[in-house]
């Protein structure tokens, strides 16, 4: 009897921690909006760094590791969000949505990161461009789902 | 003039090594999450620290012997050995959290990735246990640490408007869409920062290293009463500076890196130089610091030789315990924990833990057979007690608010 009990323990420790769940549309709306509010300050600090690379105020090591952070945690943050299942119809189109957002946001990120590491401070400028945007749609998004 | 100059040394050495990587860290998540909410705790902490402070500095200088030296003898083995456990295992969480500062504000000099930097800096810090003086030690890094002064240059050059701050500091509400959970979890880290353990571990040790006696309790008094809060203040403008730059852009901080973010764009290049030498210095103190508060709590406990005003052979146990702490720290370190979410851990333990470490300093306090002529007075009893109850708050509130608010999330 214990020892089945010990296994269903394991069992259900193993399954609940390999994948996050949802189990309402509720619950994963607001895993939806921490994740967007997540990706968002990832995006602010980047607005930063490009604003202070652009006035030649941070040194370059400096802002390698800045927006190296930045590029890394937002990946971590959809990699999260992407483990958690949706629990239905609505809910795939939230993580559409919200994924084409994401991905927009790191794919800018990770050019920021390359360009720093070739030295291309001048081109941050252009690149950070999509940034404001980005920063407005993900916090319109948080605002809609929290 | 040589009395004046020691004490102002002492002031300036207070106010530098002050800020360590949990008042780094906390202060800039707050500012950039709740603005100048929670600016208030910075008081109420500070104040704290510096009641007990000046309580465990006048039973070194009084009894010549560091407070906890005397909690095993005044208190009983027991409570003395919760007291160390407890101590014990919050110092070598922010001793991890430290050295994994200096590791992180070094690969922001060089970009070389922090964990690289650890042995290292390991290395270091026990070659500076080991040969350098204490009082060298203590103010090279408390006086380097004053680079951090350029966070407040930063808050005064971002111009912000000071009658909204003051009215933001002193009307405090929490945010729309925070809820009060996680602006109290916040508000106990803030404390926790601010009253960390091995604070007082370090200063009424360091009252005996330096063989201070009743004659230099106006020097002792001035460091607590002066450099503290002044030290608060700099805690403050780390918040400032986030809460302006940072807040409105919607960044929760969860690197040392964006710490620096607002100083580089109000001060520039020469700005970020200062705050990086500062990182380094209040984070190296700071893992000297908790480094030796490890040996000295172990020691003064089992009775052991132990302190830097002997060779190191006479107080090998001591060393031995520094150097198994310190390898453990950066063991802690090289397992890629995030090194910031351990600092947040170690805070809000230090918090949990706080009871421990400031109850036996009030009994003791209050004990005329230790303090003769300087036991507290009513005054001093009246305020230690209600610290003390505030304190007993934050303890029992803080390991639930974390579990329920998933550690401020």
């Amino acid at each position: 009897m214990t020892r089945r009990l010990l296994v269903a323990c394991i069992a259900l420790v193993a399954t609940t921690s390999c994948v996050g769940s949802s189990r309402t549309k509720h619950d994963y709306d607001l895993k939806a909006a921490n994740t967007a509010q997540a990706v968002a300050s990832a995006v602010g600090t980047a607005q930063a760094a490009v604003k202070g690379a652009a006035a030649r105020r941070i040194p370059a090591p400096y802002l390698s590791v800045l927006l190296n952070n930045t590029a890394k945690d937002a990946s971590a943050t959809q990699a999260t969000f992407d483990s958690v299942q949706p629990p239905g119809e609505p809910s795939d189109k939230v993580r559409e949505e919200l994924d084409q957002i994401v991905s927009a946001a790191i794919s800018t990120l990770v050019d920021l990161r390359t360009a720093v590491r070739r030295g291309e401070i001048d081109k941050l400028a252009d690149i950070g461009t999509p940034l404001a945007t980005l920063h407005d749609k993900l916090d319109a998004f948080e605002k809609a789902h929290s | 003039m040589k009395r004046l100059l020691d004490v102002a040394l002492g002031v300036l050495t207070a106010i530098g090594g002050f800020v360590d990587i949990g008042d780094l860290v906390a202060s800039a998540l707050v500012g950039a999450r709740y603005g100048f909410a929670l600016a208030w705790v910075v008081v109420v902490g500070v104040g704290g620290i510096c009641v007990f402070a000046e309580m465990a500095g006048r039973v070194a200088a009084v009894s010549e012997r560091a407070v906890f030296d005397l909690v095993r003898e005044r208190l009983g083995p027991r409570v003395a050995l919760a007291n160390l456990g407890a101590s014990f295992f919050v110092n070598f969480l922010t001793l991890a959290a430290e050295l994994a500062g200096v590791a992180l504000a070094l690969e922001l000099v060089t970009s070389v990735n922090y964990l690289l930097w650890i042995p290292l800096v390991m290395f270091l810090i026990w070659l500076v246990i080991w040969r350098m003086k204490f009082e060298t030690m203590e103010r090279v890094f408390g006086l380097a640490g004053l680079a951090l002064l350029v966070f407040a240059v930063a808050l005064w050059k971002l111009g912000p408007d000071w009658g909204d701050v003051l009215h933001q500091a002193t009307h405090p509400i929490v945010p729309s869409g925070e809820g009060h959970p996680t602006y109290f979890y916040y508000a106990i880290a803030l404390f926790g920062t601010a009253m960390s353990p091995y604070e007082v571990f370090f200063f009424s040790s360091g009252a005996v290293e330096e063989k201070w006696t009743r004659q230099d309790l106006v020097t002792e008094r001035t460091n607590v009463f002066i450099g503290f809060p002044l030290g608060g203040l700099l805690t403050l403008a780390i918040m400032g500076c986030a809460a302006l730059v940072l807040k409105p852009l919607g960044v929760g901080v969860g690197h040392l890196s964006q710490v620096g973010v607002p100083v580089a764009l109000a001060v520039g290049k020469i700005g970020i130089a200062f705050a990086l030498v500062g990182f380094v210095a209040a984070t190296f103190g700071a893992a000297l610091e908790t480094a030796l508060s490890s040996g000295y709590t172990a020691a003064q406990y089992f009775g052991w030789q132990w302190g830097k005003f002997v060779r190191p052979k006479d107080a090998s146990r001591f060393h031995a315990l520094i150097i198994f702490t310190l390898l453990g720290g950066a063991l802690l370190g090289l397992t890629t924990l995030d090194p910031i979410k351990v600092t947040e851990y170690s805070i809000v333990f230090s918090a949990a833990a706080l009871p421990l470490t400031y109850f036996p300093i009030l009994v003791i306090a209050n004990d005329p057979e230790y303090m003769g002529d300087k036991t507290n007075s009513r005054w001093t009893n009246a305020i230690g007690t209600v610290y003390l109850i505030v304190v007993v708050i934050a303890s029992v509130a803080a390991i639930p608010l974390m579990i329920a608010t998933k550690a401020g999330l």
